[in-house]
């Protein structure tokens, strides 16, 4: 597929299974992520998304199988990850301010007994620069809208200058200005030769967006291009039926 | 008059217990508004509890260990040590807990806490006559009690606490904001949840000797919680969060000498009301914001009745059939959005601004074409009339594009005024 890239190795799983408790959320998943590739996860709500995102942050206690990140385990890795969360798990009246959250992707480059310096200062600038949000650094999170929240944590990803990106539903709740500007970043991530993960909703703009789209319900039901993978009787399996009255018909409404 | 403002206020300075109560109070507030910050933003004051509480074995363990050892000698050091290990136990224990079998962390916290707590009861109970801890002072503290040692362990534990924190903030703070970014970063989010378990057994047993168990844990959460309402910056949270418990340990000390209360009681009493007044008073997030904001709104059709009132120039106030005392407070909220001058506004007159005039033309415009169309449907004009001064605050684009094209683009209304052209407002 990607012959430039598929030489060397992004993020790898296999056999991947993780439980919460008694229940199995993540079964037997392996997949092969190369280096510099754009890779969408899909599936339906508890499909196991999130999961396989902080389980490559080694995040969630793994029951079975292997999880590496540029060949090695995931706990030397840590520091070349850059991650988006979910909306829903920031609490968003934390008394902390835009800047703040920014300058948090720099604590990563900083040893513990070192302060912040002015280069990452600057760098803070430039990623709120690049998300058109500097009118709004010094707001508190709680006080912006929900797309200028999710800028605001695409920005923190920028300033931590990893090699990885992990996002979390970014385009969950933007308009399409801010979807715009999203997809810029991703491109010009996979440009600097990134390895990206997204886990996204529509399918309408998957092909668009993404070099390689995950189907994941539990298991992984199909990894491929988006074209091979995006397929209806595929999409119907794993979103077991419900998808027929979703826009994927063009008719009625999601 | 001079004398009774000396006795009431500065003659309790005069006494070394109110003096040594005072400081060791501050002291230790100080290092628990600061940490309770955190505890309060981490949710984990219901921990904070319990801790508290599950440090009784701990206690008196460690006292019957040294006591053992060396004959009554070295004791604080023997509670400290039972106390931090107690809290050891606590936290692993709910963690534990909570992630087998389907006990949620809460339940966890509940069994835990109570459970070391009865075994503290049980020891001290059966150990008494070697142990001189009695559960009353550990409930209520001794705050006009306070010994050098005391004073000494406050002021160390609050200098351990501060410097960790002020040494450690960035870390404590995004590992409390975000948890998975802060451990795909490398740090040690374990370690840094029991550093804050530590510190919370520390303030504990530098302060139940003060101020009891269950005042350590208000001045844990209460003062933080009342800076928490009061600002959205971290740093400026945690100042006000020690100022807050200084100002409780202050005015509590105070009133116990006034109405001669137990002071660790007297000291937490304070820091409640103080914060109700905050609760009250918050500028953003309190009560009376909320409420304030609540009575300046007024209904949105006032105040276009108004726009189109003083469309067609200045208009006296006294001419306007509205309630005077309700004219005054939606003309203030209409200068607050810019939509009328407050300068004649001041003598009685309402005039528009810019905006206010293009706004007001579309309700005119709303006006007039409803009444057309109201006529046009076969209503009669006094009728029509009438209705659309209820229906001109129907003015959606659409509606009114609809009522044009009918009308054949009327000029004119149905009085013969001109009717403002459309899109005027912008
Ligand atoms: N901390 C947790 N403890 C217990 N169960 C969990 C936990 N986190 C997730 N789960 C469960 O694991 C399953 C997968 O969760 P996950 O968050 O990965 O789903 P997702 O695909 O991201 O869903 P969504 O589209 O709603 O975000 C769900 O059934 C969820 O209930
Ligand atoms: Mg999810």
């Amino acid at each position: 597929m990607d012959a430039a890239t598929a030489s060397s190795t992004g993020i790898t799983m296999e056999h991947l299974t993780v439980s919460y408790q008694t229940k199995a959320v993540l079964v037997d998943v392996s997949l092969d992520i190369p280096r510099g590739t754009v890779v969408g996860i899909l599936g339906p709500n508890g499909a196991g998304k999130s999961t396989i995102i902080k389980s490559i942050m080694g995040f969630v206690p793994r029951d079975y199988g292997t999880v590496r990140v540029f060949g090695q385990p995931v706990a030397d890795a840590r520091g070349l990850v850059a991650y988006v969360p979910q909306r829903g798990q920031i609490d968003w009246s934390f008394p902390v301010t835009v800047r703040d959250v920014v300058t948090m992707g720099r604590y990563g480059h900083r040893r513990w007994y070192q302060s912040i310096r002015g280069e990452d200062r600057e760098k803070v600038k430039h990623a709120l620069d690049a998300v058109r949000m500097t009118e709004f650094a010094d707001r508190q999170i709680g006080q912006l809208s929900g797309g200028q929240q999710q800028r605001v944590f695409m920005a923190r990803a920028l300033a931590q200058e990893s090699d990885i990106l992990l996002l979390d539903e970014p385009f969950a709740g933007v308009d399409a200005a801010t979807e715009r500007a999203i997809a810029g970043l991703l491109a010009g991530a996979r440009e600097e030769g990134k390895t990206v993960v997204v886990v996204h909703h529509d399918l309408e703009t998957a092909a668009e967006f993404f070099d390689r789209v995950v189907l994941l319900n539990r298991r992984v039901y199909a990894y491929g291009p988006p074209r091979e993978v995006l397929e209806p009787n595929l999409l119907a399996e794993v979103y077991g039926g419900t998808l027929r009255k979703m826009s994927w018909n063009e008719e009625g409404e999601a | 008059m001079s004398a009774w403002l000396y006795n009431v206020f500065c003659e309790p300075w005069t006494h070394a217990y109110f003096v040594k109560g005072a400081l060791g109070g501050s002291i230790i507030a100080v290092a628990c508004a600061v940490l309770g910050c955190y505890i309060i933003l981490r949710k984990m004051a219901f921990i904070g509890d319990a801790m508290s509480h599950a440090l009784l074995p701990g206690v008196g363990i460690g006292y019957l260990v040294m006591n053992a050892l060396f004959a009554g000698g070295f004791t604080a050091g023997g509670l400290l040590l039972g106390a931090l290990i107690a809290a050891l136990l606590t936290s692993v224990s709910i963690s534990f807990l909570s992630n087998v079998g389907r006990i949620a962390e809460d339940t966890a916290i509940g069994i835990i806490y109570t459970g070391l707590f009865a075994a503290g009861v049980v020891i001290l109970t059966r150990f008494q006559q070697h142990i001189n801890i009695d559960l009353n002072h550990f409930f209520q503290g001794d705050i006009y009690g306070v010994s050098w040692a005391d004073l000494w362990l406050s002021a160390g534990v609050a200098a351990v606490v501060l410097s960790i924190i002020t040494i450690f903030y960035r870390h404590l703070t995004i590992v409390s904001f975000d948890p998975t970014m802060a451990a795909s970063i490398g740090l040690p989010t374990r370690g840094i949840h029991i550093l804050l378990t530590i510190m919370i057994a520390l303030v504990c047993v530098a302060g139940i000797s003060m101020v009891g168990v269950i005042m350590i844990v208000g001045l844990l959460i209460t003062p933080a919680a009342l800076a928490y309402m009061l600002t959205d910056r971290l740093p400026r949270m945690m100042g006000l969060a020690a100022v807050m418990g200084v100002l409780s340990v202050i005015t509590g000390l105070y009133f116990s000498e006034w109405v001669n209360a137990s002071g660790g009681g007297s000291i937490m009493f304070m820091g409640f009301l103080l914060f109700l007044v905050g609760l009250i008073l918050a500028p953003r997030y309190g009560l009376m914001a909320a409420w304030l904001r609540r009575r300046r709104l007024v209904p949105q059709a006032d105040l276009e009745d108004v726009l189109r009132w003083a469309y067609e120039g200045c208009r006296e106030i006294e001419e306007l059939p509205l309630d005077k005392r309700h004219l005054r407070k939606v003309a203030r909220q209409m200068v607050r959005e810019d939509l009328i001058d407050p300068g004649p506004l001041r003598k009685g007159c309402i005039l528009l601004t810019d905006k206010g005039s293009q706004e007001a033309a579309h309700i005119m415009r709303s006006h007039q074409l409803w009444e057309g169309h109201l006529i046009r449907s076969g209503m009669s004009a006094e009728a029509a009339h009438e209705a659309a001064h209820e229906l001109e605050h129907l003015h959606y684009r659409n509606v009114l594009v609809d009522f044009d094209a009918e009308l054949e683009h009327p000029a004119k209304d149905v009085d013969g005024k001109p009717i403002p052209p459309a899109g005027s407002d912008g």
